[in-house]
């Protein structure tokens, strides 16, 4: 027999039985994958974005795949927050794991109203807030801006007492300031990164692929990436992080942890695998038997030290 | 009871045995496998979400082609990365699959049009294979009247037309004009819809082909009230099973996700 390994987490006052979490926009919201996933394994999935108003979304085509990964211009396609709570909610509370709560908006009111909202619904264990929506007051986005992330973060935190998870783009100058800032407002844990921008052109009709021309880049090619802003981050600040962006299998999700992750999201991998967070967390148990750890937190940040 | 039903439609992610692979023409490649559970619950208009491996990043979508026993077969042309790497799959080789994904056609309501057309432009002939399968076991009194009209480029593109079952009845046509009537798989329609427009007939159309092909029967949907259609639409995708809102298409009704709202729409909520 071997001996078991410790790979529980902690996000604020929650606890998360595998480290190992779904992605917002890459797991819907949790019903389709009845039967393909095996929710007992998974730490947590993250809801698609939900935003105060329903979203129609961008123009197909709207995803393709790229040499090194994927490019995707889904546009926060939604149904809005009421719909979400009376339509999805009763569903999401019957499916065996946790279930974190990605919310966005086009404004900072409209953060605000979401979780407004969200707070009376029972069964939702976390927020996690998308600060890499295209802001109509900033021109860009909130996580792009440490005042302007500091204030959401700040004026979300004196309205729950739920965990907040505050995600943030890796397109910016200094991630260091922009984790500094969700920390100083509150934040419980930051999730890092989101896709980056990127751009694919069809060399026959001489136009982008996607209807938006460009979109968000994630999968494998954006690992190196992802593992340095969480490298940074982890320097940054003392809360937990929640890392990923270009994990394809179990070894990559542990590069994440000695860079200082607590927790690694799978994203673009849910659609090849649907499956993959369950076999990533068998890796996970494997490596840690290897490496003679016990306890899962012994393998976040090993590499700075 | 009902929950068995809900089983037997469950979509599956499944490693099938390749059991044939052979080229049938040009840059087109058929190939089985065995399973059970397609071969059980796969409606014709359903596809698979195949992963083929090879560090390739999303599944690609292949509509059933036809099913016998429990093999289970997919019609492809290679087109990039993916299908290249497909066509190179040997027997006893594993495929990912998930499945049955998708609507799939409504092919029970064949029997209630005095005529059924089956509308393929060039690999659009895939799913329509199965299709007329379905159709002539559910028609086994010859209550149709069938038909498929198969659009080519030339002669040596044309596949799978010993595949349909006798009852339809098969018209060609290709672009240089080496096989059936020179001009498009519309033209060969049209022609047909003429020949029986006088008889009060109620036509049912179900096509699948490139996009231009839609835009012309719509166009003849115009001219000939008496038709419903059908259409088997494609889309790039992510997921395959609902989840990301990568795959969806412009509808009346605002846009609808390929992969679980279709990927059958009814012509007129899209033209
Ligand atoms: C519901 C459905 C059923 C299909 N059935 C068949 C079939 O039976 N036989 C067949 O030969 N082809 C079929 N196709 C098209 C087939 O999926 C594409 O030709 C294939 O994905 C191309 O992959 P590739 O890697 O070779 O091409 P690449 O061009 O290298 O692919 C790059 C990306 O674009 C996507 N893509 C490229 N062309 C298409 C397309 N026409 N539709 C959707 N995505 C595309 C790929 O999936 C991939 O993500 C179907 C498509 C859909 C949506
Ligand atoms: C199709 C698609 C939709 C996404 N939608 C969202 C979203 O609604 N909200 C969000 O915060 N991130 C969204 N993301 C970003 C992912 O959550 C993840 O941060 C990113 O894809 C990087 O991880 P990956 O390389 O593992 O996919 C989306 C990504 C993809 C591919
Ligand atoms: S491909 Fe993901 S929703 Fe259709």
């Amino acid at each position: 027999m071997s001996k078991p390994v410790d790979i529980k987490v902690k996000l604020g006052t929650l606890t998360l039985k595998s480290p190992i979490v779904c992605a917002s926009g890459t797991f819907g919201y949790g019903l389709e994958m009845k039967g393909l996933t095996d929710f007992s394994r998974l730490g947590a999935f993250i809801t698609k974005t939900i935003t105060g108003e329903p979203r129609v979304g961008n123009l197909p085509p709207r995803i393709i795949e790229v040499e090194t990964g994927v490019l995707n211009s889904i546009g926060l396609e939604n149904p809005g927050v009421d719909i979400f709570i009376q339509d999805y909610v009763p569903h999401i509370k019957k499916i065996p794991c946790e279930c974190i709560v990605s919310i966005g908006g086009h404004t900072f009111e409209e953060y605000k109203e979401v979780l407004k909202k969200l707070e009376s619904v029972k069964g939702i264990r976390a927020y996690e807030i998308n600060l890499s929506c295209p802001n109509l007051q900033l021109k860009r986005m909130i996580s792009q801006d440490p005042h302007a992330t500091y204030k959401v973060v700040k004026t979300l935190r004196a309205k729950t007492a739920r965990p907040l998870i505050v995600k943030v783009t890796g397109e910016t100058e200094d991630i260091a300031k922009i984790v500094g800032a969700a920390k100083s407002g509150g934040a419980d844990a930051v999730s890092l990164v989101n896709t980056f921008f990127g751009m694919a052109i069809d060399i026959v009709r001489q136009k982008p692929y996607l209807g938006k021309g460009y979109g968000g880049y994630s999968g494998k090619g954006i690992k190196p990436l992802s593992v340095y802003r969480v490298w940074n981050a982890a320097q940054a600040v003392d809360i937990p992080l929640i890392g990923g962006g270009g994990v394809m299998n179990a070894a990559d999700a542990i590069e994440f942890f000695l860079a200082g992750a607590h927790v690694v999201s799978i994203g673009t991998l849910n659609f090849l695998y649907p499956n993959a967070c369950a076999d990533i967390t068998g890796g996970i148990i494997a490596y840690m038997r290897a490496h003679k750890i016990k306890k899962i937190n012994e393998l976040t940040g090993r590499a700075h030290e | 009871m009902k929950k068995k039903t809900e089983n037997r439609d469950a979509i599956k992610h499944i490693q099938c045995s390749l059991r044939t692979i052979e080229k049938v023409a040009y840059q087109t490649y058929r190939l089985s496998f065995v399973s059970e559970h397609l071969a059980r619950c796969a409606r014709p208009g359903q596809f698979v979400h195949v992963n083929v491996g090879g560090g390739l990043s999303l599944r690609r979508p292949f509509s059933i082609h036809k099913i016998k026993g429990n093999e289970v077969f997919l019609l492809f042309r290679v087109v990039g990365r993916g299908t290249r790497r497909l066509k190179e799959y040997h027997r006893g080789d594993t495929l990912d699959i998930l499945g049955p994904l998708g609507n799939g056609f409504r092919f029970h309501e064949a029997h209630k049009y005095s005529h059924v057309f089956l509308v393929a432009g060039g690999m659009g002939v895939a799913p329509l294979v199965f299709l007329s399968q379905k159709i002539a076991q559910g028609t086994g009194r010859s209550l149709v009247d069938a038909h498929v009209c198969v659009g080519v480029k030339t002669k040596k593109d044309l596949i799978a037309k010993s595949d349909f079952p006798r009852q339809f009845k098969i018209y060609t046509a290709s672009d240089d004009g080496t096989i059936g009537i020179k001009g498009s798989v519309i033209d060969a329609l049209e022609k047909k819809l003429i020949q029986v427009k006088d008889k009060n007939p109620r036509i049912k159309i179900y096509a699948c082909g490139p996009k231009p092909m839609f835009a012309e029967c719509a166009r003849l949907l115009k001219q000939y009230p008496f038709c419903d259609c059908e259409v088997s639409f494609e889309q790039f995708m992510g997921c395959g099973i609902g989840v990301c809102l990568g795959c969806v298409i412009d509808t009346h009704d605002g846009y609808k996700r390929v992969c679980k709202d279709g990927p059958v729409f009814d012509l007129k909520s899209i033209f």
